[in-house]
């Protein structure tokens, strides 16, 4: 029987001001690849991991502003062009309502100011699961008895194998030093 | 070490009331000097005075939604929009030469009120619509009038010919009368000023007191509170302002001004603190949180009122009927030959200053944290505020844009009055709800993302 491999070490607090003290320590240690479980919001938390700003907003604008310049065409091809040559079937419709241009942007703002919107929804809500890499439908971290906690009365600082400081002794002694109450080894499945 | 109370230097009193005085001389001024200046002086006190009411409304508005919404964040910030909501009083005596001026029979701030002289021959002055459809810019296709001088100046003649009482004014005399007029002047003021008494004392009360009891007595009657307040708005809306042309109509005009009013409001109260922090009178420091949180809720107000003033536009430009154009044409908005005016050039700014570049101006959270930058913005909104103001209502004058020393000072007056009263009523008083039960809440907040 192989040995498996080590997925991820968990330290086990049961504080909020415990986890936070952890969690700094854990940032100014230098390490990336790690994060902090908890059953509820913690404000603060994400100064004390040292989180960057997130760059969704400005996946939201850029896509607000395609989405208004997409409104925009639309409303102009569809009202106001005729192209010379072209299919009649991908031709605009030139109507004259109510003796206004044909086009004409007072009417043209409504659509423009959806289309913004349903852009920059929509990707607000794709970037979203792509930058937390959801949908994730399996995690080790799911297997473990002592995790499950995490969802009701316990803190977790899980710092991943992965992470280039990561050494099992190391890491363990390190998390130790920082008086958790339990500290495992969670391994690949 | 900052005070407990906030006190104000008796050089800012002096400062102040020798401004209001100031700027009473320069609109008497202005009264006598310019031709038709006391009709001028009068809009640009309306002008004025709905520019601080709105101040107060949109106060009172943000007390009401904390305490409807139960919201803890706030708290901190509170007292000083309950102080500016309290000082809906002073405002209430600004109205004072407004309900003077509908008495007096002359008409010359509302058409409705003039003295109906030719009361015998209300046949014979039948209603005329001369002005035709002019918000849509084609010209080419409706164009009965070439635009040569003479005759774009009959078109200007026609637009303003609601000024004299005819039969449709007439026919709305029942509602818009000065009786009528003063006793719901009385109302809405009355309501305002007992809500927002009631949730300065209790909240000052509480300073003392202590306890949650204050709190949930405000809680309760905050939704019954939030009702008056919406419609006493829309039909002072409707009386203050749009009744100026008496012709014209617009069902969301009251939200239109209560648009302006929450910008107006939560500009003025985000500024005060800023401000009392620069001069250290605010006892505690307000976390980037806090201010983020203002900024949010500015920056979503001067998005509505962007929404809102489009909203009133698309439909009356659709629909293109003479009598609710005429309304949008004197202000500049059409683009048809001969209806042209100076206005729009006011119309395009306010497009541009209250809507498009403050929001793209406060988006970003780094400006909304930063101090310096939301003094700025601050200022800039109200300044656009009192200016979308001003084209509500100057234009009814004529087609060129004017500012003089009418405008300059009822403002000077108006506002000066208006901050003499609202340092009157923050003098002893606390600048945080020292006795609310979720201070150390709101203090502790940190991190509201």
């Amino acid at each position: 029987m192989t040995e498996k491999n080590i997925y991820a070490l968990i330290a086990e607090f049961d504080s909020v001001s415990s986890i936070m003290q952890a969690a700094e320590q854990v940032r100014d240690e230098g390490y990336v690849i790690w994060d902090v479980h908890s059953p509820m919001p913690i404000h603060g938390i994400n100064q004390a991991m040292g989180l960057r700003p997130t760059i969704l907003p400005w996946i939201t604008l850029a896509h607000g502003l395609v989405g208004a310049a997409f409104g925009l065409g639309l409303t102009w091809w569809m009202n106001a062009t005729t192209v010379p040559g072209l299919s009649p079937s991908v031709q605009g419709y030139e109507f004259l309502i109510s003796g206004k241009p044909t086009f004409s942007l007072p009417a043209n703002i409504p659509i423009i100011f959806e289309t913004t919107i349903l852009f920059a929804a929509i990707v607000t809500l794709l970037g979203m699961l792509g930058l937390n890499k959801l949908p994730m439908l399996h995690n080790p971290l799911n297997k473990n008895k002592r995790f499950l906690r995490a969802t009701t009365d316990r803190f977790f600082i899980v710092i991943e194998a992965e992470d280039q400081q990561f050494d099992a002794t190391k890491t363990s002694d390190f998390l130790q030093s920082m008086g958790p109450l339990a500290i495992e080894v969670v391994t690949e499945d | 070490m900052t005070p407990k109370f906030l006190s104000f230097p008796s050089k800012l009193i002096q400062i102040l009331t020798g401004g209001a005085i100031v700027g009473a001389l320069l609109s008497l001024i202005g009264a006598v000097a310019y031709s038709g200046g006391g009709r001028r002086v009068m809009l640009a006190y309306l002008v004025a005075f709905a520019f601080v009411l709105s101040l107060s409304l949109g106060s009172l508005f943000f007390v009401l939604v904390q305490h409807l919404m139960r919201a803890g964040w706030g708290v901190l910030v509170r007292r000083p929009a309950e102080i500016f909501s309290l000082n809906i009083v002073t405002v209430a005596l600004l109205f004072i030469p407004i309900a003077w001026s509908a008495l007096g029979g002359s008409g010359q701030l509302y058409p409705w009120a003039k003295r109906d002289t030719n009361e015998t021959a209300h046949d014979a002055t039948p209603v005329t619509f001369k002005t035709p459809t002019a918000l849509a810019a084609t010209a080419t296709l409706e164009q009965p009038l070439p635009g040569d001088q003479h005759e774009s100046h009959d078109i200007h003649d026609s637009l303003y010919s609601h000024q004299t009482v005819d039969e449709l004014t007439r026919s709305k005399q029942g509602w818009l009368n000065p009786t009528a007029f003063i006793l719901r002047g009385i109302a809405f003021f009355g309501t305002w000023s007992l809500i927002a008494w009631f949730y300065f004392s209790r909240s000052r009360h509480q300073d003392s007191a202590r306890g949650d009891d204050d709190t949930r007595q405000m809680e309760w009657w905050a939704g019954v509170c939030m009702f008056a307040f919406g419609i006493t708005l829309t039909y002072a809306a409707f009386d203050f302002l749009m009744s100026i042309d008496p012709h014209w109509y617009s069902t969301i005009y009251g939200v239109y001004y209560f648009a302006g009013c929450a910008v107006g409001g939560f500009s003025i109260n985000l500024l005060a603190i800023l401000l009392l922090q620069r001069l250290d009178l605010f006892p505690v420091s307000l976390s980037d949180e806090h201010r983020r949180d203002l900024g949010r809720l500015l920056f979503a107000f001067v998005f509505f009122w962007g929404y809102i003033a489009f909203s009133q536009y698309m439909l009356l430009w659709y629909a293109n009927v003479p009598e609710t154009t005429r309304w949008f044409v004197v202000r500049g908005a059409s683009m048809a030959e001969g209806y042209t005016n100076s206005w729009g050039y006011l119309l395009v700014f306010l497009l541009l200053g209250h809507f498009v570049i403050p929001f793209l101006g406060i988006m970003s959270r780094h400006v909304k944290t930063s101090k310096k930058a939301m003094i700025f913005w601050t200022s800039w909104l109200l300044v656009m505020h009192y200016l979308d103001l001003y084209w509500l209502v100057m234009p009814e004058l004529g087609p060129h844009l004017t500012v003089g020393l009418p405008e300059i000072g009822t403002l000077l007056f108006t506002v000066c009055v208006y901050l003499l009263g609202a340092s009157l009523i923050a003098t002893r008083t606390s600048p945080i709800p020292t006795g609310d039960p979720r201070l150390a809440a709101s203090l502790a907040i940190t991190d509201a993302y």
